[in-house]
Formats: C-alpha cells, structure tokens, sequence
C-alpha cells in the first residue's frame, strides 16, 4: 500500500508552527521570552514615566500596562512568524532538498519506506514515536523535531485513509528492521 | 566500505556552535543585540538621571553604566554559548533530539551513503548531499541549509576512519566550482 505526496515549503513551516505549539522545550523558552521582555518593557515605561514626566504618572502607568499586556500576548506570535521567515528564507535560498518535493510512502510489515528523487529511508515500526494529524496535515515523528510530512490536499497518488488504516492494523512499537539493507 | 561511531550530546552542541560561527545571518542578528544591549546600558541610566532631578549624580552613573555595559559586551559571546548548552541539555531531557543521538552507522557506495541510526535506515545518492566538509574532529554530511549528518571523528567503534575518509571522499562526485576560472578557447592566429 503506498500514497505519493507533493510537498512545498508551505508544509514545512507548518510542521515548524505544529512543533513549536507542541515543544515543552519551546513552550518554556517562550514563557521566559514573554515574562523578560513584557517586565523589561513594563519596567522601562515606568521608570521613564516617573524620572521625567511625573506629572503625566497615572497616564503613563497605563501606557507601561498596555504594553507590557500587548508584548506578552504577542510574544508567541513574534517567535512564530520569526521561525516562519528563517524556514523560508532557508528552503528557498538552498539547493533542492530532499524534504521538498515528491515522495512516495509505502507501508509494509515491517515498517515504512519514503522514496524521493534522491533518497530511500526505512523506517522500523519501533523508530515511529506518533503520528499527529491536524486539519491540513498528518505528521509521522521520529521525534518531536523530525517527521514526515503528508499534506492531505497534495496527495497526488493513492488514498491517505486506507494508507493510515493500514498503518493500524500493521504498526507494532517493538518491531526493528530486519537484516538486509536498501 | 563502513564505519559505525557514537554520536553525544557534545558532538550536537559543537555542530551548534560551529553552524553559528559559520552563519553570516545569525551573527549578525547576534552582534546586533550585543550592540544594542551595550549602548542601552551604557546611554539609557544616564539620559534618565540627565532629565530627572539627579542631575548632580550623571557622573557615578555613567561610570556605572559604562563599567556594565563593558562586562555585558565582554560576557556575551559566553552568554550565548551557556544558553546552547543549557537548550540542547533541556532538548535532550525532553527526549527531542531522539534519532539524533547514539550508535550509528554510515556506509559508502558507488551511488550513494547509506546512513543507520536506532531503527531507520537512509540511503541517500550522491545528489542528495550538498557538501562534505571535514574538520579535525568531525565530518558533515551536509544535505542542506537545514540536515546534517555528523560523524564525530574520536568516536569510532568500528571500521578504519581514515580508510572510510578518503573512499568518501574519492565516491563524491566534484561540483563545478562557481569561481572556478573558465578556460576559454585561444586565439588561432592561422
């Protein structure tokens, strides 16, 4: 059973932003991004209000609350959209990588083959940690940071459902690759 | 031809560190932020005290200030290596860095390298791989701006380094150079 997908830099920076709201790691150093940067902004707003213009206080308390309130609710969108820039400055100034592109999926016993122009990857049933799927997307982790990407409208070849369907019945976590190589 | 080797923790972080200090776009942003930090030190407590009714005490700040801002500009670069260290032990911990890390194995034939790692098994062909770079203690397999694969020299477990090295490097096929001189045609005066 096998699919063929076509994936483009769109799907990459998907997995980015679905990595990023699933990371305890990235989750932690946002907080730390937010509660810096929103007492450094808050902070300074009011030591400028209080040292130089002390007759405006209460004005310029509620400014430093506005936008203390304003960076921390912005903090995670910050670190998305920067994320976003560098993936996509990173993909299309490089040469054509084997992450872009067509590949193929093919689920056997004893695990499951990608195929690009380039590469050929088997991967053991027991090297899947998960496989996620949102509404555009369905990830197979390796690791939280690695997985193959499917984008559910650029499947060119075969059925996604009777693909996952198959991965049900065959996925076994103990399963390692048998001896042979590609 | 194969080789099989043991990939650390430490072996990620000098990947890290050197994929940094060869990134023009990172150490720009990075020097960038140590000048701006410097100079908000070394300027904001002095503007602030020059417009309130400390005025008499601009001095001693200033000195402050600047005494601060010198030891953050000098303390920076150790700063951002502490931070790597601490993120990739936190990664780690969090079992993000799983297929990155442990016993590998590479294995070079006439049409490409095959790569094992804990239950996955790759076989790229040579136009797979952007450039092989070594260094005295690492060789990367770079497949592009984003996947590398290290082999990190002084762990070996199996298999002749040396040997592998140059039968890598003999498989590889040359790129064109960009700056290569072109050999234009010579004049025929007949």
């Amino acid at each position: 059973m096998h699919i063929q997908v076509q994936r483009d830099v769109d799907d990459i920076v998907a997995f980015s932003d679905h990595y990023l709201s699933r990371s305890r790691y990235v989750k932690r150093a946002v907080a730390r991004y937010r509660l810096f940067g929103a007492l450094a902004i808050g902070g300074v707003t009011l030591l400028v209000t209080f040292t130089m213009a002390p007759d405006i206080a209460l004005f310029g308390t509620i400014m430093s609350l506005v936008a203390t309130l304003g960076f921390a609710s912005q903090a995670g969108g910050i670190v998305k959209r920067s994320r976003r820039k560098v993936i996509r400055r990173l993909y299309t100034a490089g040469k054509n990588s084997p992450a872009l592109g067509k590949m193929e999926l093919e689920v056997q016993e004893t695990g499951v083959i990608t195929r690009t122009d380039t590469t050929e990857t088997r991967i053991a049933w027991s090297a899947i940690q998960d496989i996620v799927s949102t509404q555009e997307h369905t990830f197979v982790h390796l690791s939280p940071l690695r997985a193959f990407i499917i984008p559910h409208k650029k499947v060119v070849e075969g059925s996604l459902p009777a693909l996952l369907a198959e991965v049900g019945r065959l996925y076994h976590p103990t399963n390692t690759l048998p001896p042979g190589t590609l | 031809m194969r080789i099989r080797f043991d990939i650390a923790l430490e072996d990620l972080i000098a990947f890290e560190e050197a994929r940094i200090a060869d990134s023009a776009d990172v150490r720009k942003r990075q020097n960038g932020f140590r000048r701006f930090v410097t100079g908000y030190l070394l300027l904001a407590p002095v503007l602030l005290v020059a417009f309130s009714s400390m005025q008499a005490y601009w001095l001693p700040v200033l000195l402050i200030s600047a005494a601060l801002s010198a030891l953050f500009y000098r303390a920076y670069p150790g700063m951002m290596r502490k931070r790597l260290r601490r993120g990739m032990h936190m990664m780690r911990d969090e079992g993000e860095l799983g297929l990155s890390l442990g016993e590998a194995e590479w294995e070079v034939l006439e049409t490409g390298l095959i790569t094992r790692i804990a239950g996955l098994e790759t076989k790229l062909t040579w136009a797979a791989i952007d450039r092989i770079e070594t260094t005295p203690d690492y060789t990367y397999l770079h497949i592009d701006s984003i996947q590398t694969c290290i082999l990190p020299h002084r762990r070996i477990l199996s298999g002749d380094l040396s040997a592998f090295l140059t039968e890598l490097n003999r498989q590889f096929p040359p790129r064109p150079s960009l700056f290569a001189t072109p050999t234009l045609p010579s004049a025929d005066p007949n």
